[in-house]
């Protein structure tokens, strides 16, 4: 098999990109980060953003830490929780298309704005000072790669079964049987509010229907903020998770577990060939051991009337 | 001012480069983003050569580097809800997928068993360091690479895969 890669790498080999292009990178990694350092204008360092939740137990990096995880199920305080979490986020505000959605969000020591229409140019602004005109678009949320207009996204079912089934059909056919995908295309629903309010509770009325998924308890994301930590076991070990507010449903940050934590305890198992593509639900009292690592979190998002104008 | 070339630098960059747009162009199918991304590990690498280069494995430092430069492209991509938005902006369109059975088979693996074949049989890096850079246990490493052979051996069928550790 060595041979065929050889062959293989052969086939699609590039030429480096010349030294001087890899040298100015540098030197403009080095400017953002100096010019973060003085301004201010980055908040968060590199560092902080990969924060630590403070998990109940948590204790320094690199210990192990034990969180129970608490189960899911009719009456768990995973599905209480989740399902309050629906209710607080059904009396939020509903999103006012016309204008422009606003969002700020940070990444890596970055913090990105957007000023995006559906019918006027909008903005993209990174904190580092670069600007990109962004084109109207139609699109307001996605479900998987699949587009949704405004009209298609409010006539997503609310009724979390429907709903479900609905974010299935949505997704790409190898993603469909997992609670682990289906927990991300869900985050990455939340990450636009977009959502109407109606939709958000039914996100999280379905997220209390995945088996893999639990509320971990309290913890704080890279910006000090307070939230719970909601989380999905992953089949070769690792969870991936995001911290709600959950007075309004918001998500505050996203993430996973460290790289070098063994979360999921009871899988997996080594000798055996855990698959993605199958169906997987992680034993009924799994439990969480170790930090998450959070490295895209929100500020804050809404409708403003004019680019530049923020919430 | 000149350029200033880190001693030792360039020698692993030439070599390690064409590699790595490889690994990853394997594990994510797009060969603009995977070069985007090696550049950028690479410039934080010569950002960071004094450290990097005493390190056990600068190998291993710059493909968990690029693997997130990936994610967070990734994931900018959504944010950003713009196609243009890109990292490979302002390059060449990325180049066409080879006319080759052993690429459409890596292509129809997995993601997570594709990035693992990268790093092996492309990085050549032991099932340790694999283990490191995709934060899995070394056994599921073995797993995944087993399963992943094991596909394509049958994909390939007759080409007959000689399978080798």
């Amino acid at each position: 098999m060595n041979d065929d890669f050889a062959q293989l790498s052969r086939l699609v080999a590039v030429t480096p990109r010349p030294m001087t292009e890899i040298t100015d990178r540098a030197r403009q990694r080095r400017r953002r980060r100096l010019e973060g350092t003085a301004t201010g204008v980055v908040a968060v360092s590199i560092a902080a953003a990969i924060g630590a939740a403070s998990l109940p137990g948590a204790t320094h990096p690199g210990s192990a830490p034990t969180t129970a995880a608490r189960g899911i199920g009719a009456g768990s305080p995973t599905t209480v929780f989740l399902n309050a979490t629906a209710v607080a986020a059904e009396k939020q505000l509903p999103p006012q298309p016309g204008g422009f959605f606003y969002q700020r969000s940070g990444e890596a020591g970055e913090q990105t704005e957007t000023w995006q229409s559906t019918t006027k140019p909008g903005l993209l602004l990174k904190s580092y000072g670069f600007q990109q005109v962004l084109k109207p678009r139609k699109v307001v949320a996605f479900i998987d790669n699949q587009p949704l207009t405004w009209e298609q996204m409010q006539a997503l079912p609310t009724d979390p079964t429907a709903l479900k089934a609905r974010l299935r059909a949505g997704m790409r056919p190898e993603w469909r049987r997992s609670d682990q995908d289906m927990f991300e295309v869900i985050r990455d629903m939340l990450d636009s509010s977009q959502t109407t309010p109606a939709l958000r509770g039914a996100l999280y009325r379905v997220l209390a229907q995945l088996p893999s998924v639990r509320v971990l308890g309290p913890g704080t994301d890279p910006l000090g903020r307070r939230g719970e930590v909601v989380v999905v076991a992953e089949p070769l070990g690792g969870v991936r998770a995001m911290i709600i507010d959950p007075r309004t449903g918001a998500m505050l940050a996203a993430g996973g577990a460290d790289l070098k934590e063994r979360p999921v305890v009871g899988t997996p198992d080594p000798t055996s060939t855990p698959s993605y593509e199958l169906s997987w639900t992680p034993p009924p009292n799994w439990t969480f051991h170790g930090k998450i690592d959070y490295n895209t979190w929100f500020y804050t998002s809404g409708y403003v009337s004019r680019v530049g104008q923020r919430p | 001012m000149g350029v200033r070339t880190a001693e030792g630098f360039e020698p692993w960059y030439t070599e390690e480069f064409p590699r790595l747009v490889t690994t990853l162009r394997i594990a994510t199918g797009d060969g603009g983003l995977a070069e985007e991304a090696a550049a950028e590990a690479f410039a934080r690498a010569y950002d960071k050569w004094s450290r990097v280069r005493k390190m056990a494995s600068p190998n291993g430092w710059v493909y968990v580097v690029a693997l997130n430069e990936v994610r967070g492209a990734l994931r900018r991509r959504r944010l950003e809800h713009s196609q243009a938005a890109r990292l490979r902006l302002g390059h060449a369109p990325p180049p066409p997928d080879p006319d080759d059975d052993l690429w459409r088979a890596v292509r129809n693996l997995p993601e997570r068993m594709r990035l693992a074949i990268g790093l092996r049989y492309v990085a050549d890096l032991p099932e340790a360091e694999i283990a490191r850079v995709m934060g899995i246990a070394r056994g599921t490493v073995a797993a995944t690479l087993h399963s992943a052979r094991r596909q394509l051996s049958h994909d390939l069928a007759p080409r007959l895969l000689k399978e080798t550790s």
